[in-house]
């Protein structure tokens, strides 16, 4: 099995198996590009430091052998949020900074279902809670007057589901 | 650090994605910043508060010019205005005529506050079945001619934004949940048969003397003219007389038109040619609630499909049937005769005819299709127009589903926004058979079906087909009209392409210009409006044959943003022809006169080896956009012996001509882009290569309010963003 190297924004070498790489759809036509044969030269990665990276490849190593998203996906399956599989809830247990990171990273390197999984992640962290308490997880300041609060509940009502 | 804050638009929308509608208000409550965030989304769909009381003070101040209504909505109410594509109006809950007429009456005066707004849906209480009386049908009937009437004449503008409109009638009375197909007590879908109402439940009988002007239009001169008055006396077998209210099309541009009322089925049959004057320009026509006397509606005088007949410009037929006799009635007519009686019977544009046979239990749906050029030629019919009308009949689910197993994997749809025209963003990314995809967006049971008002921007993607056409039937299951009328608000169409299959390409001569050209232009006309984004993705190389010049005219004459991601591919030739010749034809050179924004990805040396070049392509659009993307690899800017390369757009300059910055003429500038977003590398070459020279980023870019550097960790470089600025502008 042949190994590429990527290098991350910290200038971080790591070694990872090209079927794990390739995950990346960004990775993975990257190296169609040149002709597959980038074992002397690292992949620069340079939105990603080595931490992000190595949280990612970990990711990807566990899910290399998964069939590709199928095409005939069920929509239906966007709605359900919770169904996150108990391997990716555990990796995903992370804190919020990596969260954020793994997310940013995903979408950079295109690996959609992992994108999915940290969406779906963060979707949970706000599902049936309050605004009070959807602040207190995400440390969001309210910078809302009590008044200005009582107008947007107000003016929500408008909104239809 | 990373936080909430910090993730693009496309990622919050994907979250948004999976959470419910409660959930994403309560996200909205938490910041200033969360609200901005949520706002459009929140915001897509409006329903009216049902309290007139509530409703009149806030119109007034909306109608007073002395009001500041940018205050209303924390300051958002002119995004809202702008971002509102679906208002539904609902009296459902009055029980007397005169509320209802009063509510519509107020709301008809809101709707001109929203432009946008292209799709109407209007809800009421379901007259007819709750009494015996014919007269109150007719009431019925008018109810419904006065609510159009009140909205068309009070505000005829936004009756000609309208795309679609949806009528529903709410049942009076409750329905039996655990009813079954065909039982005698009915499903929750199914309206309850006149004859088992109860009594006690039936509409209070109205006084003799009432009268009920039924036009409710505001300050018209022409009131008289159109003004209705129904008198309803409570004698049923005495019959008031009507006059018909229209003398002349009101719904002028309207191509949808979604039933799903008693009105469809009990009323329109006696006033069909009032129906038709109505809605003259209606394309899609999509009926639910068929009863099950219906069972032989295809035929049967008294329904309300001969009425369709009369509807010349029909393309598009859809049924929601509950029933499970359905099935048995469709085998009659499995060899599409009755299609072909239609087509003969006048509907010479017909198309496409999808009966839709939900299954509650099973929450699946049976699709009878029979369009044209359908993949399974039974009985090929030709009609007037030559074109082949065949029929495919699915009798059950097993069948289907062993219809559908049987297919290659598909290409797919994704739905969802592309707002920040970057390559692989999607709030919502769904893959199914594209038919019974689109069939489940209109299907009003169908979880996807809240959805279809909202999806402003599609991408149709090729996927790797596996078989000699499937690009070109794919192009076809994604018919425009379907995905127009399907999808209302419809504002961008990406493209990508995906096959590195020589094979696909040689049978499909000019893939690459049908994309730009038939398929855009028929979609943009099937929406009734150019479509303003268009953004195309290749991933393989592909041959691009065939004239290119004849397309563009067509094309793409309004499109304000254009995004382009040439992923490893080789040029896109197509845009080399424009480039090399702007001007040379008048719409050509129109083809990116009046780009907003522009997005372009090339990551190989190739795109440069090409006649392809992104620099000079930006050169026709210069003076008009307001953002620019640019996102390139270092190997497209450096030449094969690996120094720079840069495009001749760019000036060179060197320090010591520095103070004829002002004189000179040949720098490229873009004088409106506020909003310049580029890779690091883009930057890096322009400013640091050489110490005596430089490119002159300030002129070129001279007033670029907010820059944003990426391929690199964004807080390096936030920090030295006015830097750049401040040097290249000294």
């Amino acid at each position: 099995m042949s190994t590429i190297k990527l290098l991350s924004s910290d200038n971080a070498e790591l070694a990872v198996d090209k079927e794990v790489a390739e995950r990346s759809i960004l990775i993975k036509n990257m190296l169609e590009d040149v002709g597959g044969d980038m074992s002397d030269q690292a992949i620069p990665i340079p939105n990603v430091n080595e931490a992000v990276l190595r949280k990612v490849i970990e990711w990807c190593e566990h899910h290399k052998s998964d069939p590709p998203p199928p095409a005939d996906e069920d929509s239906d399956s966007r709605k359900k949020s919770t169904d996150i599989e108990e391997w990716d809830q555990k990796f995903m247990q992370v804190d919020q900074e990596m969260l954020f990171e793994i997310i940013l990273a995903a979408n950079y390197l295109d690996i959609k279902p992992l994108l999915d999984v940290g969406c779906k992640t963060v979707a949970n962290m706000i599902k049936g809670k309050s605004p009070e308490e959807i602040r207190k997880t995400f440390n969001i300041q309210n910078d809302f007057t009590p008044e200005e609060e009582d107008q947007i509940r107000r003016e929500n009502e408008w909104a239809e589901e | 650090m990373a936080s909430f804050e910090l993730l693009p638009a496309e990622i919050t929308l994907s979250i948004f994605s999976y959470l419910d509608h409660t959930d994403i208000a309560a996200f909205s409550l938490c910041s200033k910043a969360c609200r901005d965030r949520s706002l459009l989304v929140l915001f897509r769909a409006l329903k009216f508060p049902t309290d007139v009381q509530i409703l009149l003070p806030l119109l007034e101040k909306l109608e007073d010019p002395r009001h500041d209504s940018s205050r209303l909505f924390g300051g958002g109410f002119s995004d809202i205005r702008e971002s509102v594509r679906h208002i539904t109006l609902d009296s459902s809950g009055f029980s007397e005529v005169p509320d209802t007429i009063s509510y519509f009456y107020t709301c008809s005066r809101f709707l001109r506050l929203f432009p946008r707004c292209a799709n109407l849906k209007i809800r009421y209480k379901d007259l007819a079945r709750s009494s015996l009386q014919s007269t109150v049908r007719r009431l019925d009937f008018c109810l419904f001619y006065g609510i159009c009437l009140a909205i068309s004449l009070a505000y005829p503008s936004t009756v000609q934004n309208l795309r679609a409109l949806y009528l529903e009638t709410v049942p009076w009375i409750p329905v039996d949940e655990d009813g079954d197909n065909g039982s005698s007590s009915g499903t929750a879908s199914e309206p309850v048969a006149e004859g088992s109402s109860d009594p006690n439940q039936r509409i209070a009988p109205i006084s003799k003397e009432q009268k009920i002007a039924l036009d409710f239009s505001p300050k018209l001169d022409s009131i008289s003219e159109w003004a209705v008055s129904v008198e309803v006396p409570s004698n049923p077998d005495s019959e008031a007389e009507f006059e018909s209210p229209f003398e002349r099309p009101v719904f002028e541009n309207l191509k949808s038109l979604i039933l799903s009322t008693s009105f469809a089925f009990n009323s329109v049959a006696s006033h069909r040619i009032e129906f038709i004057k109505l809605f003259p320009a209606v394309e899609a026509i999509s009926i639910s609630y068929l009863q099950r006397e219906a069972q032989h509606f295809l035929i049967n005088e008294d329904t309300v499909i001969p009425l369709l007949h009369k509807m010349e410009g029909l393309k598009r037929i859809t049924i929601y049937v509950y029933y499970g006799t359905f099935a048995q009635e469709m085998k009659r007519y499995k060899d599409t005769k009755f299609i072909e009686e239609w087509v003969k019977g006048g509907l010479k544009k017909l198309e496409q005819v999808l009966f839709v046979h939900t299954h509650r239990e099973a929450e699946g749906i049976e699709l009878f299709v029979f369009k044209y050029r359908d993949l399974i030629k039974t009985s090929p019919i030709v009609n007037p127009n030559g074109w082949v009308l065949s029929g495919k009949l699915a009798t059950n689910g097993a069948e289907h589903s062993d219809t559908i197993a049987a297919r290659p994997r598909r290409p797919h749809i994704v739905l969802g926004s592309f707002d920040s025209m970057r390559p692989y963003s999607g709030a919502a990314a769904v893959s199914m058979y594209s038919s019974i995809l689109l069939a489940s967006f209109q299907n009003a049971t169908s979880r996807l079906y809240k959805l279809n008002t909202r999806v402003t921007h599609i991408t149709l993607s090729t996927a790797p087909p596996d078989k000699k056409n499937k690009i070109e039937i794919y192009l076809e299951d994604c018919a425009a009209e379907l995905i127009a009328g399907t999808f209302p608000n419809l504002e961008g169409l990406k493209i990508n392409y995906a096959t590195d299959e020589e094979e696909i390409i040689s049978c499909v001569p000019n893939f690459s210009d049908r994309m730009f050209g038939e398929f855009f232009t028929s979609l943009s006309n099937a929406a009734g409006k150019p479509l303003k984004r268009l953004a195309l993705e290749v991933t393989r190389p592909y041959p691009s044959r065939g004239d290119k010049r004849h397309v563009y005219h067509t094309v793409v004459g309004d499109l304000r943003a254009l995004a382009i991601d040439q992923g490893g591919s080789r040029p896109i030739e197509s845009f080399a022809t424009i480039n090399q010749t702007p001007g040379d034809h008048p719409n050509e050179s129109k083809f990116l006169s009046c780009l907003e924004e522009a997005s372009i990805t090339a990551f190989t040396r190739d795109c440069r080896n090409g006649e392809f070049d992104p620099m000079s392509i930006f050169k026709l659009s210069a003076g008009t956009l307001t953002k620019l993307t640019i996102n390139i690899h270092p190997w497209f800017l450096l030449d094969e012996d690996g120094d720079p390369d840069c495009p001749d757009v760019w000036v060179l300059r060197r320090r010591s001509e520095e103070p004829q910055l002002q004189d000179e003429p040949t720098v490229l500038s873009f004088p409106l882009v506020k909003e310049l977003n580029a890779n690091v590398d883009f930057f890096n070459f322009l400013t640091h290569h050489d110490a005596d020279e430089f490119y002159d980023l300030g002129a070129v870019f001279p007033n670029v309010e907010d820059l944003t550097i990426f391929w690199a960790d964004r807080r390096e470089f936030r920090g030295q963003k006015m830097g750049i600025i401040a040097r290249s502008s000294r």
